[in-house]
């Protein structure tokens, strides 16, 4: 090879690279195919727009119903998703043993997932506040209540549910609620539309009301989760950040064939390396902000609108104290790892 | 003569003060902004959250959802929140002027590339205190309501 076809070779690896490291190139893609009521997609960058049937739906983007509002996708490599009323869900990526690996991140509201051709790693990772689940084959529900709390209900296939270290796993007609921080609770039985899950939402909204400092406390946990992660790997990351920029200076002096096996043998792999720890390290920031921006701040809402004549009340200033926590840790240590589009 | 001048002095003052009107954003006319106070307080909570942008500024959060909007309104009607507003000052706000509702990272993101056309920040007195409204559009001639913060201290 040329040195001049090396050099674009490496140029075209780099610019794949940034553009994978912006967001521009994620893993799935989904199609609105169906919709009732007041639908938005916000795109990643910052535009909502309304839904149109049609609309096709990359990583980052999210859709949000209004109250009457109902949506349904269709993924071009797995399956249905169904968008319920008063709902935020988002396609994301995560690396998974090397791979890179859709997430659907259900933050609020109810969704339900059906998946037809799943095989191998490659099958989605669904995640809430609360709790991430790894799928096989299945037909599931799963909700995201106010106080942060998940519930799963499987209706086919296996799904494995896991929050705080602990992993439960669930067959056809069983299900799962998991509560903000805390492990999964015991699973039960379910038969088909047995569970109204506006009613179990509205269970969730009055659980935060009567003692919203338990929720917010146990969000901060979940979100500390988080917050753990990034710094364990931040550092890991500037590293080999570091490191790759000393390797494509060598990279550069050298020629023609030398080169080529440089970039093979040395720089290559450690791009990969680099990659796989910074897309790692954005999902766990996305994860947090996910938690600060839409459970965080419906909580704050409802809380402070909900005490405006009562601005000493014991339970206002518990959770404002949590809340102020939150913050000073969101802008800390997860916003230096998050880009203006993100936050959009 | 003296008549004649006089009609068009007072035309021409007319004129001036249509056309300044016309010219003056509705989210930045004490009249429309008064007339939106008094239309958030009568109205039902889904109205009122009909006359609030999505996503919208609650102090420094962000709220995203058509229930967002309509849980805020429940909940500050219920508490007479508007019931004796009073509009105390209103000016044009910029994409610069973020801290007066935050100083973060999120609500910079939001007035640089979420403000809708013609903001303005209208500071009203309630029952609890001052509050800072961000209003900006129009919808069914009103200006719309696109953050709220509040009491200030």
């Amino acid at each position: 090879m040329k040195p001049s076809a090396h050099i674009l070779r490496v140029s075209i690896a780099l610019v794949l690279m940034l553009m994978l490291q912006s967001g521009a190139i994620l893993a799935m893609d989904a199609q609105l195919v169906y919709r009732e009521g007041r639908v938005d997609i916000d795109r990643r960058g910052g535009d909502r727009i309304p839904a149109y049937i049609g609309d096709d739906l990359r990583g980052g983007d999210s859709v949000i119903t209004g109250l009457d509002g109902f949506a349904e996708l269709e993924q071009s490599n797995s399956g249905t998703i169904t968008v319920e009323s008063d709902t935020i869900f988002t396609i994301d990526s995560e690396i998974s043993s090397g791979r890179e690996r859709s997430v659907l991140r259900c933050t609020l509201g109810s969704i339900s997932y059906r998946f037809d051709r799943i095989a191998g790693d490659r099958e989605p990772r669904i995640t809430t506040p609360s709790a991430a689940a790894g799928v096989r084959g299945t037909e599931l529900t799963v909700a995201a209540g106010e106080d942060g709390s998940s519930l799963f209900v499987v209706q086919s296939g296996l799904v494995d549910v896991e929050a705080e270290g602990k992993t439960v796993s669930l067959g056809p007609e069983e299900g799962v609620e998991v509560r903000p921080g805390e492990q999964p609770g015991e699973k039960f039985d379910v038969k088909r539309g047995q569970i109204d899950y506006s009613t179990w939402r509205q269970e969730r909204r009055d659980a935060f009301i009567d003692d919203p400092v338990a929720s917010a406390r146990g969000l901060e946990r979940r979100f500390n989760g988080f917050v753990k992660q990034i710094n364990k790997l931040a550092p890991l990351t500037e590293t080999l950040k570091s490191e790759l920029e000393d390797e494509r200076e060598k990279l550069l002096k050298l020629e023609n064939d030398d080169r080529k096996k440089y970039y093979n043998e040395i720089v290559y792999p450690l791009e990969l390396k680099y990659h796989n720890a910074y897309i790692t390290l954005r999902y766990y920031a996305k994860s947090a902000f996910s938690i600060r921006r839409f459970v965080l701040g419906r909580m704050y809402l409802s809380l402070n609108t909900a005490y405006i004549d009562q601005a000493e009340s014991k339970e206002l200033r518990g959770f404002l104290a949590i809340h102020k926590r939150i913050l000073n840790n969101f802008e800390k240590i997860i916003i230096p790892h998050l880009i203006d589009a993100d936050m959009m | 003569m003296r008549k004649l001048f006089t009609r068009t002095a007072m035309f021409a003052a007319l004129l001036l003060l249509f056309a300044g009107c016309a010219g003056m954003p509705v989210s930045q006319r004490e009249s429309s902004v008064q007339n939106l106070l008094y239309e958030l307080h009568q109205r039902d909570p889904q109205k009122a959250a009909n006359l609030t942008h999505v996503p919208f500024l609650f102090d420094g959060e962000i709220l995203t959802t058509e229930r967002d909007a309509q849980l805020m309104w429940e909940n500050l009607s219920a508490s007479g929140f508007l019931s004796d507003a009073r509009l105390l000052t209103l000016v044009p706000a910029g994409p610069a002027q973020y801290t007066r509702f935050a100083d973060t990272a999120q609500v910079r993101v939001f007035f640089e590339h979420s403000l809708p056309d013609n903001p303005a920040f209208a500071e009203i007195s309630t029952n609890y205190g001052r509050f800072l409204l961000l209003l900006s559009g129009k919808k069914l001639g009103y200006p719309i309501v696109v953050g709220v913060k509040g009491p200030l201290q």
